[in-house]
């Protein structure tokens, strides 16, 4: 074998050692769920005139003081359940959903640390007519993580 | 970096062809009629190696060790493959201290496109599966901007993996019966146990669990034992 052979196995062992390691930080996943309302009834679209929600964990409330059918609420990726309560306009009912759900950490680099990742998405309780998990993917895509009936 | 990776490996695949290129200087192939050998299926030889990434990255990092011991049975033009390693790995950044230790076997058969060549150097394309078996595990300090903090630890053991791989590169005979190697290897359709607890971030021998597809490319050192003395037989003068 002749010494360029040589130089060139070593330049690209070297080259190669110092870069196989490094990554990329990619966020795949939100930590919100995201709810759409239907009237039990008609199975229909139900419009809510939500004045707030309030999320267990986190010290403010959401004032909307809106009209949503469909909402994106954080989810607590510290602890296993969140709790929602839905504050409505005078006249309609107010409501409550509790969540549970797994939380899976996802290394992303050295640099970036992890992600906690929502996985196994249940309901524990609620007092609406039903409440049905339809998606237990959290990304931007998904239009719908919860369905409730009311 | 990650993306300019794969197209680094391209690269290095493209050079070492070109290395064995230079390395058949003396070397007239076209002077070889290969129709007049027949397929013998006698080992011709055992080569054993060691990947010199590995070694590199073991003596040079700290909690860093990857090695991997690699051997070929030469029976005409085929080589079937056995490789061993072993990945012990603590990645540690300012909010995780990640640590992954196991095994991963790959066994194999190559082609060899160089049919006589008489010092047996060999330009291959193959194909391997590989399964592994490793422990992970995990500290981690994680603040989300409206729930707050939380420091955990999550530890899984016997994650068991498996893959397959497409594999080409070069064996060239340096002096004795030592010879250098280099192999890019095309790894795809992982598998691996699924848990709960903790997602496997790097699977020893194949790389990062969440890419579909990965580059690797093997710088090896062999030794070989040669069961004949005698060289591939060159066709005789017509």
């Amino acid at each position: 074998m002749k010494k360029k052979q040589l130089i060139i196995f070593f330049a690209i062992l070297f080259i190669g050692v110092a870069c196989i390691d490094e990554s990329d930080c990619s966020y795949e996943t939100t930590r919100e769920v995201k709810f759409s309302f239907v009237d039990s009834g008609t199975l229909q679209t139900d419009t809510l005139q939500i004045d707030s929600i309030v999320i267990v964990g986190f010290d403010s409330a959401y004032y909307l003081n809106s009209t949503r059918s469909k909402i994106s609420l954080p989810i607590n990726p510290i602890v296993n359940e969140t709790s929602y309560f839905f504050n409505l306009v005078v006249g309609e009912i107010d409501f409550s959903i509790v969540l549970g759900y797994e939380i899976m950490p996802r290394v992303l680099s050295e640099e970036c640390g992890i992600e906690p990742e929502i996985k196994q998405l249940y309901v524990i309780s609620h007092d609406v007519d039903s409440v049905v998990v339809v998606n237990n993917t959290f990304n931007e895509e998904v239009e719908t993580n919860v369905k409730v009936y009311r | 970096m990650l993306k300019y990776i794969d197209k680094l490996s391209l690269f290095f695949l493209f050079l070492s062809i070109a290395n064995y290129a230079i390395a058949q200087d003396d070397i007239d192939l076209e002077e070889i009629d290969s129709t007049k050998i027949e397929f013998e299926f006698i080992p011709k030889s055992f080569r054993v190696g060691m990947d010199m990434v590995g070694l590199v990255k073991t003596l040079s990092q700290n909690e860093y060790t990857e090695l991997e011991i690699t051997s070929d049975i030469a029976v005409d033009k085929y080589f079937l493959n056995f490789e061993y390693g072993i990945l012990e790995r603590n990645r540690v950044g300012d909010s995780i201290n990640y640590f992954v230790n196991g095994t991963f076997l790959r066994v194999g058969l190559d082609f060899n496109f160089l049919k006589n060549d008489p010092d047996g150097n060999a330009f291959f394309f193959g194909v391997k599966y590989a399964l592994g078996k490793s422990n992970h595990s995990l500290d981690f300090n994680y603040t989300d901007p409206i729930f707050g903090s939380i420091s955990e630890s999550r530890e899984v053991n016997a994650i068991n993996a498996r893959w397959f791989e497409i594999n080409t590169g070069i064996k060239v005979k340096l002096f004795w019966e030592i010879w250098l190697g280099f192999t890019g290897r095309l790894k795809f359709a992982l598998k691996h146990d699924n848990t709960i607890v903790l997602d496997p971030y790097e699977i020893p021998g194949y790389g990062f669990s969440e890419q579909k597809v990965m580059w690797g490319f093997d710088y090896y050192v062999f030794y070989r034992i040669p069961f004949s003395k005698r060289k591939t037989q060159l066709p005789t003068e017509k």
